[in-house]
Formats: C-alpha cells, sequence, structure tokens
C-alpha cells in the first residue's frame, strides 16, 4: 500500500468518526424530543413517575444526559432498556440479537451476490436469446418487489401450505429456520446484481481489448474467464453500497414477518415501546455499521482495481 | 525478381455483408487482394468503405452478424517443419482452427486505440506473454525473456519496470508500443495495422510507423495497413488498393497511385490532403456522401458523386480495367475504356501531384 | 479472364460514354430529414413492450384508485361488526376485514392514499434537491464545500434510519409522512442539478451576459431545466416505487398511517396478522402493490433507455 492510500484511509476514517458523532448527536436528541415516555404505567402517580425518571436520569439537564450517556458509551455501556425488557443492559440485548441479523444479511449478500453474477454472466454470453430475456424478467421482478413480498410468497407457499420450512424462527434451528428469510432477502442482491453484471459484461465484451485478446488468437474461455470476467466484477464492488442499504431494510421487515429475533425486530418492538435507550442502541448500530461497510467498500475497490489510486483525486 | 516474390495472402471476390436492424448490409463488394512476403500495402478509403472488414475477416474476427456470403482468403506458408509450402482458405476454416492457427501465430493485428485496446487490469508483462504461453506452451521464464526482448525491440526503455506496470501508468504512444509487441509475440507472418496513429499525437505519430517498417525489414513480415490517412500511405506502402463503399476502384504501386491516379475518386481523395504547399483557400472535398449500402447498389458506387460520371456508369458496374503499360495498375471505371472521352484530372491536383514528385525525388 | 473478354460481356449504347452532365445535383449532400429527438426518444420508449405494459397498468390502477372508492355502496372506514371477515364474495368483493370494512373499497382508498403519498413526496423532493444543488453549484466555494459536507453526513445515515427517527419525533400522518419521505430522497436530486449548474457555468455564454451586466443566476436557471429536465423524469420515476416501498415499511415497522386510514402498506399489514386465518386480505394488496412496483420500475427503465442516450442499445 502507498502513502497516499494510507492517507486516503485515514482521512476516510476520520470523516467516518466524525459522522458517527454527528449521527449519534442527532438521534439523541431527537429520540429525547419523542412523543409518550418509557415509564407508561398508568398506575404509577406523578411522584413515583418523576422517582423512576430520576433512576433513570431522565431528569438532568439534555447536555449533562448526553455526556453521561457518551462516558457509558465509550466503555460499552448502553444504558439500560426502561421499558421493553425491563433493567435489562442494552449491550448485551443488542449483543445477543445483532449476531443473527449479520448472519441473515452477510448470507443473503453472499448467496445473492453469486447467483447474481452467474445469471448475470449467462445473460450476457447468450445475449438476445431465451435466457437473456428469462434473465432480465427475472432480475426486474426482483428489483421491484421488495423482500417482504418475497418473505410471505415463500412462507404461504413452503410454510403454510407445504409445510416444507418451519413458519417461525427457532433458535433451536438456526440455519434451517434461516432459510426462508435469507432466500426472501437474497431476492433483491440477485436482480441487482445479475442486472448490473450483464450491462458490464457486455460493455466489456464489445471493448477493443476483448477484441484484442481474440486477435491474440486465445480460446473463448480464456478470453472469457482471464479476461472479461475480471474487468466485469470489480465494478460490481461500487453497487453493493445501494444493495447493503436494500439489505438492512429488508433485514427489518423480513424479521418481522418471520419473527427472527435479530435486531430489527428489537428495533420495531422498541419503538413501539418508546424504549429510549434501545432505539438509540439499534438505530446507531445500523448506521455505524452502513458507514463501515461503505468505508470497507471504498477502500476494497481502490485495492483490486488498479486503475483506482486511492487519495489522488482529491 | 517478379518471380521470387512469395505469395502469403490472396483474396479472391470476396462479398461480406451484415445483418442489421435496417436489413442486410453489403459491406464488402468482390474485393480482390494479393499479399507478398515483406511487402506493405495500404488499403485506403473513407470510413465505412469495408477496409476494416476485410482485413477482419482476413483473422476470422468479423461481428456475430456479419457474414462471409462467398469468396476466398488464401493463406500460404512453409511448414515449420518440414519447410513444405501449405495452402489453407481462411473463410473455410473452423472458429477453432482460425483460433490455435491463424489469429496471433499467422496473422496479427495493431488496433486503432491504445488507449483502449490493452487490459486495464492485467499488467503489461502478462498481456505480452500469455500468446506466447498459450500457442507456444513456453515456459514462464522463456516468455518473460522474449517479453523483455520484445519490449526493447519497440523501444520502450527500462523493459522490467514496464512488465510490472499497469496500462494507465504509460502514455499513448507507450501504449501502441507495447500493443506491437504484442502482435510480435507469436512471430506472425503478416501484421495487420488498422489506423495505427490515428489517435495518436502526431509527434508521436511517424516514431510508430518507423518502428513498424524496422521491424518488418528485421523480421520479414508482410503488413496491411488500413488507413483514411494519406500522408501515411505516401510513408510506409509499396501498393496501395484504393477501396469505395466495399470495393476496391484503384490498385497500384505507391508512385502509380500518387502520381498517375486514374478514378476520380483517388484524385478526389488527393485532392482533399491538405499539406503545407498549396496555397489554395478552400480545402476541397468530394462531394455528397458514401452510399447506403443497404441498398443494392446499380452502376458504379461512385458515380453520384462523380462529376466526371459517364451515363454507363448508372446502369453497369465497371470491371477492373488495366493500365496500359504496367502490370499493378488497375482501375475500376468506365473513363478507362477505350470509347470514353479522354478526361483529365483536374488542373489543380496535376501542380499539387507535380510538387510533390519534386520534392519526393529531391529528399532522394 | 483477361481484359477484352471481361468487355464483352456488355452491350453499350452509343449514349453510354458521354459525360453524365449532373454537377448541379453533386453539391447537395444528402441530409438525412431532421427528426426531433423527443419523437426520438418516444418511439424507443413505444418499442419497449415492458414498458408500455408498465404505463398501461399504471394508468388502470390510478384509474381505479380514483373511481373505485366513489362509485361503491361502501365506505372504507364503514365499521360493521356483523360482517367480520368475509372471504370475497358478490357483495363485497374483496371480502371485508377484521372490523367487517368492505376491502374492495379500502384497497382502491389505500392504493389512492399510497400513490398520493409517493407522488407529492417526490415532488418535494425534486424542489428540495433542485435548490439545494442550484445554491451549491451556483455559489461554489466554502459554501459549496460546507454544503456538499452537510449532505456527504446525511447521505451516510441509512434511509431506515433516518425514516424511523423523523417519524417518531413527528407524530406520524399524511403530511409528517410525505415530509420525511422527501427528505430521504431529495440527495440524488441535488447532485444532478449541481453537476449540470457547474457544467452551464462555465459556458461562453453565460460569461459573456455576465461580462455585459447581466445576473447569471436566472441565465443559469433557465439554462439548467432544459438540460436536467430528461434524467429528473428518470429519477422522479425511479423514486416513486421507493417512496411507496418505504410507505409500507414505515406501516410494517409501526410508524404508518393511524388507523382509519388506509393504505397498501396498512393493508398488507393488517392482512399479515390474519395470514393463516384469512390469506386473501393480504394477498390481494400485495398483489396490487406488487404490480405497482413493477410497473414504475419498468416505467422507468423504458424512460432511462429512451432519454440517457448514454444507456442507449447497448
Amino acid at each position: 500500500m502507498s502513502k497516499s492510500t494510507v492517507r486516503y484511509i485515514l482521512r476516510r476514517l476520520v470523516i467516518s468518526l466524525i459522522t458517527l458523532f454527528v449521527i449519534l448527536v442527532v438521534l439523541f436528541c431527537m429520540v429525547r424530543f419523542l412523543p409518550g415516555s418509557p415509564i407508561n404505567n398508568e398506575h404509577l402517580s406523578d411522584a413515583q413517575r418523576a422517582a423512576i425518571e430520576a433512576s433513570y436520569g431522565l431528569n438532568l439537564p439534555l447536555p449533562q444526559q448526553f455526556v453521561k450517556y457518551m462516558s457509558g458509551m465509550l466503555t460499552g455501556d448502553f444504558g439500560v432498556s426502561m421499558n421493553l425488557y425491563r433493567d435489562m443492559q442494552v449491550s448485551s440485548l443488542v449483543a445477543t440479537r445483532a449476531p443473527i441479523s449479520f448472519f441473515l444479511g452477510l448470507s443473503a449478500c453472499i448467496l445473492g451476490t453469486l447467483v447474481g453474477i452467474l445469471l448475470g454472466v449467462v445473460a450476457a454470453l447468450k445475449k438476445n436469446t431465451i435466457w437473456d430475456t428469462l434473465a432480465t424478467v427475472l432480475s426486474v421482478i426482483g428489483v421491484s418487489i421488495p423482500s417482504f413480498v418475497f418473505a410471505m410468497l415463500i412462507l404461504m407457499i413452503f410454510g403454510t401450505n407445504l409445510h416444507i420450512l418451519p413458519t417461525m424462527y427457532s433458535s433451536s434451528q438456526p440455519i434451517y429456520s434461516a432459510i426462508m428469510p435469507i432466500i426472501a432477502l437474497s431476492m433483491s442482491v440477485i436482480a441487482n446484481v445479475a442486472r448490473f453484471t450483464r450491462t458490464e459484461m457486455i460493455s466489456v465484451l464489445n471493448s477493443d481489448y476483448i477484441m484484442l485478446a481474440k486477435a491474440k488468437g486465445l480460446s473463448r474461455k480464456d478470453i472469457i474467464l482471464k479476461h472479461a470476467l475480471r474487468n466485469t466484477l470489480i465494478p460490481i464492488v461500487t453497487i453493493l453500497g445501494p444493495i447493503l442499504v436494500n439489505l438492512m431494510t429488508g433485514t427489518m421487515v423480513v424479521e418481522k414477518i418471520c419473527s427472527v429475533p435479530g435486531l430489527g425486530l428489537l428495533l420495531i418492538n422498541s419503538i413501539q415501546a418508546s424504549d429510549y435507550n434501545v432505539i438509540l442502541a439499534c438505530s446507531f448500530l445500523y448506521a455505524a455499521m452502513y458507514i463501515i461497510m461503505m468505508l470497507v467498500i471504498d477502500v476494497s475497490y481502490g485495492i483490486i482495481d488498479p486503475r483506482i489510486r486511492l487519495g489522488k483525486d482529491e | 525478381m517478379e518471380q521470387q516474390r512469395e505469395r502469403i495472402l490472396k483474396i479472391r471476390n470476396l462479398n461480406i455483408s451484415f445483418k442489421t436492424g435496417n436489413g442486410k448490409v453489403n459491406a464488402v463488394r468482390g474485393v480482390n487482394l494479393d499479399l507478398y512476403k515483406g511487402e506493405t500495402i495500404a488499403i485506403v478509403g473513407e470510413s465505412g468503405s469495408g477496409k476494416s472488414v476485410t482485413t477482419k475477416a482476413v483473422m476470422g474476427l468479423l461481428a456475430n452478424n456479419g457474414n462471409i456470403d462467398s469468396g476466398m482468403i488464401e493463406y500460404h506458408w512453409n511448414d515449420e517443419y518440414t519447410g513444405e509450402p501449405k495452402t489453407v482458405d481462411i473463410c473455410q476454416l473452423s472458429e477453432k482452427e482460425l483460433q490455435s492457427e491463424i489469429r496471433g501465430r499467422k496473422i496479427a493485428m495493431v488496433f486503432q486505440d491504445p488507449m483502449t485496446s490493452l487490459n486495464p487490469t492485467m499488467t503489461i508483462g502478462k498481456q505480452i506473454m500469455e500468446p506466447m504461453i498459450y500457442h507456444y506452451k513456453k515456459s514462464k521464464k522463456e516468455a518473460y525473456e522474449k517479453a523483455l526482448e520484445l519490449l526493447e525491440l519497440v523501444g520502450i526503455t527500462d523493459a522490467e519496470k514496464r512488465m510490472k506496470n499497469y496500462p494507465h501508468q504509460l502514455s499513448g504512444g507507450m501504449r501502441q508500443r507495447i500493443v506491437i509487441a504484442i502482435a510480435l509475440s507469436c512471430d506472425p507472418y503478416v501484421l495487420i495495422c488498422d489506423e495505427p496513429t490515428t489517435a495518436l499525437d502526431v509527434t508521436i505519430q511517424a516514431k510508430i510507423l518507423e518502428l513498424i517498417q524496422d521491424i518488418q525489414k528485421k523480421k520479414q513480415l508482410s503488413v496491411i495497413y488500413i488507413t483514411h490517412d494519406l500522408g501515411v500511405v505516401a510513408k510506409v506502402a509499396d501498393y496501395v488498393n484504393v477501396m469505395y463503399a466495399g470495393k476496391i476502384v484503384e490498385t497500384g504501386t505507391i508512385d502509380e497511385i500518387f502520381y498517375d491516379p486514374r478514378h476520380p475518386y483517388t484524385w478526389g481523395l488527393l485532392s482533399s490532403m491538405p499539406d503545407l504547399d498549396t496555397d489554395d483557400d478552400v480545402l476541397y472535398t468530394i462531394p455528397g456522401s458514401p452510399p447506403n449500402l443497404s441498398h443494392e447498389v446499380q452502376g458504379d458506387a461512385f458515380a453520384p458523386r462523380n462529376e466526371f460520371a459517364l451515363n454507363i456508369d448508372f446502369k453497369e458496374e465497371p470491371p477492373m480495367f488495366e493500365v496500359p503499360g504496367s502490370k499493378s495498375h488497375k482501375v475500376a471505371s468506365w473513363l478507362m475504356h477505350p470509347n470514353a472521352p479522354k478526361v483529365e484530372m483536374p488542373e489543380s491536383l496535376k501542380k499539387r501531384l507535380q510538387k510533390m514528385k519534386e520534392k519526393g525525388d529531391a529528399k532522394e | 479472364m483477361t481484359q477484352s473478354e471481361a468487355l464483352k460481356k456488355y452491350q453499350f449504347q452509343p449514349e453510354d460514354f458521354q459525360l453524365a452532365q449532373h454537377r448541379d445535383a453533386l453539391e447537395v449532400d444528402q441530409v438525412m430529414p431532421a427528426r426531433p429527438a423527443w419523437k426520438d426518444s418516444i418511439n424507443l420508449f413505444l418499442r419497449n413492450k415492458g414498458a408500455v405494459i408498465g404505463i398501461i397498468c399504471i394508468v388502470i390502477i390510478t384509474l381505479f384508485a380514483i373511481f373505485a372508492p366513489m362509485l361503491s355502496s361502501w365506505k372504507y372506514d364503514d365499521i360493521n361488526t356483523s360482517i367480520q371477515n368475509i372471504s370475497p364474495c358478490a357483495q363485497h368483493w374483496f371480502g371485508t376485514d377484521t372490523l367487517g370494512r368492505d376491502l374492495w373499497v379500502r384497497l382502491w382508498q389505500g392504493t389512492r392514499i399510497s400513490l398520493f403519498v409517493a407522488v407529492a413526496a417526490i415532488l418535494i423532493d425534486v424542489v428540495i434537491g433542485v435548490t439545494y444543488g442550484m445554491i451549491s453549484g451556483y455559489f461554489g466555494g466554502k459554501v459549496d464545500s460546507v454544503m456538499q459536507r452537510i449532505q456527504e453526513v446525511i447521505n451516510s445515515i441509512p434511509t431506515l434510519v433516518v425514516l424511523t427517527i423523523l417519524l417518531m419525533v413527528m407524530k406520524s400522518n399524511l403530511f409528517t409522512i410525505i415530509m420525511a419521505l422527501a427528505f430521504t430522497e431529495w440527495i440524488g436530486m441535488s447532485r444532478i442539478t449541481r453537476a449540470q449548474v457547474l457544467k452551464t457555468k462555465e459556458e461562453e455564454f453565460v460569461l459573456a451576459s455576465r461580462t455585459l451586466g447581466a445576473g447569471s443566476f436566472f441565465i443559469i436557471f433557465k439554462e439548467i431545466l432544459p438540460n436536467i429536465y430528461s434524467q429528473m423524469i428518470i429519477m422522479v420515476m425511479m423514486s416513486i416505487p421507493n417512496a411507496i416501498f418505504y410507505e409500507a415499511y414505515l406501516s410494517f415497522v409501526g410508524l404508518g398511517l393511524p388507523i382509519p386510514e388506509a393504505s397498501l402498506g396498512t393493508l398488507i399489514n393488517d392482512g399479515f396478522n390474519t395470514l393463516t386465518i384469512t390469506p386473501y386480505q393480504m394477498t390481494i394488496p400485495v398483489i396490487v402493490f406488487s404490480i405497482l412496483m413493477l410497473s414504475f420500475n419498468l416505467v422507468g427503465d423504458g424512460l432511462r433507455d429512451a432519454l440517457d442516450p448514454t444507456m442507449k442499445e447497448m
């Protein structure tokens, strides 16, 4: 890695940290302005409520609350749940759920990318045949129809009617019962990747350097494997960002449909219960994950594509 | 002397058409062409005249919608081991045979735009070594040595360092040298240069042309230039073929075409060549535009743009007339018919050619 | 074949070897009849079967959404507990829901709201985006870089987090949902506008009129809109399905429209709760939703191919 690459990565890291801090401040303020209070038990008197609020530090001035929260966060303490899971540590709540969401998202991403590339390459190589049409139709459907529709469809067909797959996530069968949500989530990834790969591959196959490779007398197999594929696959990294956003939104809804006890379901439940600290931690985690992934994607693109020299452009 | 010329390529009555959304386009219509060992021919014409298509057909690299309707492209060579002469018709070869026998090994190609003709994600070294390893099963080390030699041959200093570079790290001229090195990597007999200098800076153009000429002499290569630049032709070619609307309309040695052109289209081409000596205010242009080859051409395709067109030009396609007194000079124009009125080339062109000739003589 | 033999097959007429005097005709270059670019675009668009089908579907669904609720004898918020969960029949074409509301009317009422929300949100986001991009590009310098950094930060927060937080702070109703959706999609629009402003600013006639003392803001504004209208239309078409999706997503998370109102999202969400007992309650809105999403995407694709020459006929 060259010096400019390192400098670029450092610069990106600093910006990411600043962004994260801004997000944290904004989230914190907004959550505090939420209508409704987490201590909403109607049997409590005002005095009792004030006492409970004081015990959570909610009576302190906002900046003080923020400092307290921040300093706690640095030591891995995200506060306690105030409503949903009374007095449980948010960090431990999140720690048990995040891996499940992460597993779902990552599996869907890998599965979707592999299948998508395959579909896209086949469509490009067999351009204007029935295979191409089929792949194009599939990818339009996959791009337009959100994952929760797929999740519902799969749930209805394979779960309720055919009884092949379990309708609910169960922690005793973490892989088997994750099949359905993963497939549902991977549909949009497949569609996006297939579409992109097809266009990219077709333009690569029409490029001058493929003509030169042909003129060298290489076999079709070598031309595709050694020259076309690599140049097609590198830019796919650029669409991983939007795919990631899709996947995050997707996991939330799919987790609800398939009752997967992941981060998304936790966030949904905590929104409905106005559970400040949980909402804050979940949203922050989503944002952090997104920012880190984007950073990784950018840097890795610079490393795998020799044409991109990180840090030289600015 | 004439007998010793060894013919490498013999193209006869080549017809190529493309299927497009607007119907069938007859891009090449009955082309005849000969290429001899160690010699250079140039194919000159406007874009769309079929010059590139002809050479792509020689390499079997026509686009998927292209088809060789008739004709033959005979390739002659002496077997590497036994030395006995052999002949194949490239039009009859299968894709597999073309790929493993012809492309790269016997006929290589240099493309127009060096900025896009190298694989951007593969090192220079790999790209040069690849065909040698593929065709001759050379070991990596052998291929590496040969690649270094080639880089030096095409005038690249610091060859070892350059082997590890990616194309974007080199200038256009350097990249074209690399493309030439790749073309030479399997020791082909024929080198096709498709507008090899059009995309380059003027200052580098001459250097690249000289390089190709040098290598041609060293390796006894036969070279086909495709170009619309008569300046390039004058510099490098032994024989010139002028192509118009998919047909060769005039062919001859370089002197015959430049000092004694007979076809009105050639006159037009020569007149429209910009040069520093003429003081004409207006640069001559050939009126009109090339015909649409998706329609059947009636008579001479150039007739509608030809100010010297005869009535018969609109009815019958002219055959190739031999210019009296020359074996190589042939013209497809009814003006060559004994009954045709005597038409002279425009006065201004005459003067121009006279000047060029004086200059050329003075140089020698 | 010698030359004289070759000539034998011709039958010459006496006038054959006269010059065909047609010098006047020579000077005229053959020019293709000029056709306005938009005609080409329309032709290209109409050649795209998917896009045409998409347009037809959108028109039909829109017509139903406008007129079906008016023409029915039921109202979308009529609660009638005596006719709970009736399967589709002659009286209630799409059945009734758990509160005895007619689902035919609710479906089209919901479609109407979803479409309205999406279109309104996108129109507002075009206004925000164009204004932001114009200001940022026009003033340049420090203003530009500050505005770009802000945009960068906003852009690096995932949409789902922004939406969730915004709607929790502002109590969700039709207006806040539209505002929240408008707030999430404007960045693309602002990028396009800014790029165009930067380009136009450097053009000769702007510089010229500026030296003459004319205010260039107006000139640029007049010049920019026609230049970005095609990209704008494509963006709008691509963003509408996004907005429809996010509206549904909000309903799923529990931040959708308040109770008696109907949107496609709330209908799907309500139907999902009773999926196993009354599958039609969910299936029907999902079908309409999917057709709508698919149609907008197909039309967007068709428009992109027809309007954006850089993507034309790969």
